[in-house]
């Protein structure tokens, strides 16, 4: 009886195993396995992200309110580690004046020539939070800015907190224009501030297809 | 000559700190293409797509993901959530026709303008208005 039994599976796995070598199957193979992987790493919800974050500078002086504002900003945090990243189109940074906006775009920050602001960081202190309480916590970021086609190491406070499944974030800090070597031009220097203030504003959601 | 003055500095007023922004409703589009093709160029060669298309005016037609209206923002994802294109909605042309984005919904096929901002996951279309 035993033997009849095996006799029956073992041809069935002989059958199986040429067609995984078919290109096709071993494709779906390799898509299957990788849908395994990234399944049990949602089960973690060990990403988060948001593609409609907010970054607001402000470089405004007593003579001139200077102010743009981007809601397209997408951003990752890896929960495992504290790792995050921001990108941000530099067009889609809008200001209440057209005429500034075409200013900001093409004689400051020269956005045809460097469309992307992106930021690759961490949260230093990232053992020390802990999201699954709702009170706001401290994190101590740093990271890479580029900018400009500029690269540069930056630190910046923020405040995490949880919030009906959410990570909200919430960080300011300040850049010199001069450090991503963006040239204010002599006739408006007086007016534009030498340092941009930069507010970040994001609601992480868990990620998922 | 006072009078004259005072219209020629308001007209320079005027024109440094009240001058809209493009109505998209009236712009004339630089381009008019699927969305589909506009993520293939970008995705195939990003550097080539930006100075083709960083700013300009274009006309995108494509099948409707997703219709987002939070914090004020109102958007359109056409054909992919993560790759195709993120349409970010004029937020005054909005206001005025709140009953555009109502009746949109998963699946139809709509065209947008507006203007293209360039790509990040997606292909990112800001200051959006509806044409059909």
């Amino acid at each position: 009886m035993k033997i009849a039994i095996k006799r029956k599976q073992s041809p069935s796995l002989i059958e199986a195993l040429p067609s995984v070598s078919n290109l096709r199957d071993a494709k779906t193979l390799t898509l299957l396995i990788f849908a395994l992987i990234f399944s049990t790493g949602l089960f973690g919800q060990e990403i988060y992200f948001t593609k409609t974050g907010t970054i607001i500078f402000d470089s405004s002086t007593p003579l001139e309110t200077i102010h743009a504002e981007n809601k397209q900003v997408t951003s990752f945090l890896k929960t495992s580690n504290g790792e995050l990243n921001f990108a941000a189109l530099i067009k889609s940074f809008k200001f209440p004046n057209a005429l500034m906006e075409e200013h900001f775009n093409e004689n400051f920050i020269e956005s045809s020539q460097f469309p992307k602001a992106v930021f690759k960081g961490k949260i230093l202190n990232w053992s020390e939070i802990n999201l699954s309480k709702e009170e706001e916590q401290s994190a101590d970021i740093e990271g890479e800015l580029t900018l400009h086609g500029v690269t540069r190491q930056i630190k910046a406070k923020a405040k995490l907190h949880r919030q009906n499944g959410k990570i909200s974030g919430r960080s300011e800090f300040v850049v010199s224009a001069e450090d991503f070597n963006i040239k204010i031009p002599a006739l408006v220097r007086d007016k534009i501030a030498k340092v941009i203030n930069v507010t970040v504003d994001i609601k992480y959601e868990p990620y998922k297809e | 000559m006072v009078v004259l003055a005072v219209v020629a500095g308001g007209g320079a007023y005027w024109y440094t700190f009240m001058l809209p922004h493009k109505n998209m409703k009236n712009a004339s589009p630089d381009f008019k293409l699927t969305a589909k093709n506009i993520f293939t160029e970008f995705s195939d060669n990003e550097k080539a797509a930006n100075t083709k298309y960083l700013g300009k005016v274009v006309e995108l037609t494509g099948e409707v993901a997703e219709v987002k209206n939070e914090d004020n923002q109102s958007s359109i994802i056409l054909e992919d959530m993560l790759f195709g294109v993120s349409v970010y909605m004029d937020s005054s042309y909005c206001a005025a026709n709140p009953e555009v984005l109502r009746d949109k919904s998963k699946g139809q096929i709509i065209t947008i303008r507006g203007q293209c901002d360039g790509m990040l996951n997606d292909v990112v279309i800001s200051r959006a208005v509806i044409i059909e």
